[in-house]
């Protein structure tokens, strides 16, 4: 028998796309969270945070110059893991362990 | 007095909620015929959020972006001649699979989504559904306008739809959706949003995208991100209809549980394609599949989903534990699998280069040297009569009863040998690749006997263009059914590669 | 378990024995060689001498392996049972059922 070689991490995550817009989000997100990491690979950017990411409106305008709404997020994401535990005007906040 | 501008949260629950009614003259059940035979209750309906608070009007919004910026870079990649700056030809044998066994499946998820936001009673995740039913639909269009670019250069991409209900192979994942499709709109949901698009969908359309990104493919990489953002939503959808069901009642818990356990184990089979695709199809690697299974799965999957979802009492897919054991195989498995057999699909493959072999051993430092490489030597010794300097299996191999797979998955605590399962039902036999797929099979048989088994549809006689006029007249007929033309056998006897040659000869570049 | 449905969900198996007449069909394996990447299927007639049926699987495809001809003789199962099959036998004489499974290695 072959032996399983495992490694675990429990963490919330969002992959991005690799675009202008894409990157703004990345920096905004580094700044409102800076414990999370990043992750390069062709095309997108995994960040990663152990237990809680916030992507603030006001953040991410002051990086693209622009204003932003928030249901813009929808253009950039990839995928993610965790829960949307919160998504209004101002934040959205991706946890696990939220509850209805 | 100027009008105060609706909060996110307003909007979402004047434009789902506001908008239903009750019913006066028919009764419920009538309308909704589907809701309760699953066994499902369901007390609250209003309990239902979508954190994505999606309304038409922004759904217009941003779908419209999205494919604005789809399509304009789609249109620079064919201006561009960008199907020339490819890292190899080889690659688009990867993306023959996607067009013919995934893009066909978008638009049965269009119809299946379509029925479930006709069928449940909330209008919570009714709005949710039709939205992905529309999704669905834009994510055919956008592969199909993709694949028609390599069309007009390439074999493969002819003929997806035909090929999707007849070729052998394809069988794998047309009969993963139909089982589906022909559950319960709760078991669909269930099956497709959570099992799949939360857990399973993220392998094909984040680490394989980006291997087309690495591969120099936009257009794929564009439409895989495209369609996964809006899978973003789809994985929203499914997480909360699950939560929303254990929450409504502890009767819901174990059926839920069932079918985690039925889908998990359906769609991680379907899934093993994708493996084959990302180590051996792709010239540039991004990830191996082992790698990306223990990303996705292993840590956000086990790690992340299922933890949140022991208070419910949900404790991860009874089969999980085999996926885990069988990461170091399973794209090898399937792989020779899918080489042995290339004399009668619709893509290429080939003996895969030196260094590609040592990409794999390192990656798999435990079985590849061990149990594949050696394959590849003898079969490079184990010549047949037809086109390409190496093997093909001259026969029609043993199929699973469930996943339709043929039976080549290795047993890892006998590795020099396949899993092979078997039950007797009401006088009949059926053979398992796993006990994955026979436990499956046990929960319903009624439903398995019934497979469409491409085997032995042709030793019926159900798949020939004309009859066969002698023993040699078989495959060719088969081939023929399929509309399979050039698009079969290596690829170093293929025409892809002859006018990827042709087309590269005053390049340095050309890969031979 | 059944399956939950509206009505009496009821079908006949889609490959069952009559619908395959005086053949049956026949799955072989040859076991640790995952050269053959999975078990074949064979369409035979019931009547079939075991000496036919195996030149037939091992003419057509397991004589593909160049290690195939240094094998003098083979051991054979029936499922998961050893047996002794001779030449002249049928598969229906030799207790071949559809959709067996016969299994072999070097002896
Ligand atoms: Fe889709
Ligand atoms: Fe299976």
């Amino acid at each position: 028998m072959v032996a399983v070689e495992t490694k675990r991490e429990r963490f919330v995550s969002v992959d991005l796309q690799k675009t202008e817009e894409g990157y703004n989000v990345l920096r905004a997100i580094l700044k409102d969270n800076p414990d999370a990491k990043v992750d390069e690979f062709p095309g997108y950017y995994k960040v990663k945070h152990s237990n809680k990411l916030t992507i603030k409106r006001e953040t991410v305008e002051s990086f693209m110059g622009r204003p932003w709404d928030t249901q813009e997020f929808n253009l950039v994401i990839i995928s993610y893991s965790g829960n949307f535990a919160e998504w209004d005007d101002e934040k959205i906040v991706i946890q696990w362990d939220t509850h209805m | 007095m100027a009008k105060k501008k609706l909060t996110l949260a307003q909007k979402y629950h004047i434009y789902t909620r506001g908008l239903d009614w009750e019913p006066t003259y028919v009764s419920k059940k009538d309308i909704y015929p589907y809701a309760e035979y699953e066994g499902i209750k369901i007390k609250d309906w209003n309990k239902w959020e979508d954190p994505f608070r999606m309304t038409v009007e922004a759904y217009w919004k941003y779908q419209a972006e999205k494919d604005r910026r789809f399509y304009a870079i789609l249109d620079g990649f064919i201006q561009n001649q960008g199907h020339l700056t490819l890292s190899d030809a080889r690659y688009l044998n990867s993306i023959k699979l996607f067009i013919q066994g995934v893009t066909p499946l978008e638009y049965m998820a269009h119809r299946g989504f379509a029925f479930v936001a006709r069928h449940l009673p909330g209008p919570g995740p009714r709005t949710a559904a039709f939205f992905q039913s529309m999704d669905e639909l834009r994510h055919t269009q956008i592969e199909v306008h993709a694949g028609s670019n390599f069309n007009k250069y390439y074999d493969g991409f002819h003929s997806m739809t035909l090929m999707h209900d007849r070729v052998w192979y394809l069988s794998v994942p047309k009969s993963y959706f139909d089982d589906a499709v022909t559950a319960g709109p709760f078991e669909y949901v269930t099956a497709i949003s959570f099992s799949f698009e939360y857990a399973l969908t993220n392998l094909l359309f984040v680490p394989f995208m980006s291997g087309a990104a690495y591969n120099g493919d936009t257009p794929t990489m564009t439409f895989g991100f495209s369609a996964q953002s809006d899978e973003s939503r789809h994985m929203t959808l499914g997480l909360q209809v699950v939560k929303f069901l254990l929450e409504q009642h502890e009767d819901n818990v174990p059926i839920i549980q069932r079918w985690i356990d039925k889908w998990w184990w359906r769609g991680y089979r379907l899934t093993s394609l994708v493996g084959a695709m990302m180590d051996y199809m792709l010239p540039k690697r991004v990830m191996s599949w082992k790698e990306s299974f223990e990303l996705y799965i292993e840590d956000q999957i086990l790690e992340g989903l299922f933890r949140d979802l022991e208070r419910y009492g949900i404790r991860p897919p009874l089969h999980m534990e085999q996926s885990i054991k069988e990461k170091e195989f399973l794209s090898h498995d399937v792989y020779w699998i899918l080489f042995s057999f290339t004399f009668a699909a619709a893509f290429h493959s080939w003996i895969p280069k030196e260094e590609e072999m040592e990409w794999l051993a390192e990656k798999y430092p435990r079985t590849f040297n061990q149990y594949y490489r050696w394959r590849y030597e003898k079969a490079k010794q184990a010549k047949t009569p037809l086109p390409g300097d190496r093997f093909y299996y001259i026969g029609l191999p043993q199929l699973c009863q469930v996943c339709q797979i043929p039976m080549g998955f290795t047993d890892p605590d006998d590795p020099n040998n396949f899993v092979q399962r078997y039950v007797e039902y009401e006088g009949e036999i059926y053979h398992f690749c796993s006990d994955g797929c026979k436990w499956i099979f046990e929960q319903e048989p009624e439903k398995y006997v019934q497979a469409w088994l491409p085997v032995h549809e042709i030793y019926k006689g159900n798949c020939f263009a004309e009859p066969p006029k002698g023993p040699d007249d078989v495959v060719p007929q088969v081939l023929k059914w399929y509309n399979i033309q050039t698009d079969n056998f290596d690829y170093f006897v293929s025409e892809d590669y002859k006018n990827w040659k042709e087309w590269h000869k005053d390049m340095a570049t050309v890969v031979v | 378990m059944p399956v939950k449905a509206l009505y009496n969900y009821k079908f006949p198996p889609r490959d069952r024995a009559e619908v395959f007449g005086d053949d049956i069909l026949v799955y072989a394996y040859w076991i640790d060689n995952p050269f053959f990447c999975s078990a074949s299927a064979w369409r035979v007639p019931k009547n079939m001498k075991w000496k036919d049926f195996v030149a037939q699987i091992f003419g057509q495809l397991y004589g593909l392996d160049p290690d195939f001809k240094k094998v003098k003789s083979w051991k054979w199962y029936h499922f998961d049972q050893e047996f002794n099959p001779s030449d002249e036998k049928t598969l229906a004489e030799l207790g071949l059922r559809h959709k067996s499974i016969v299994k072999f290695k070097p002896a």
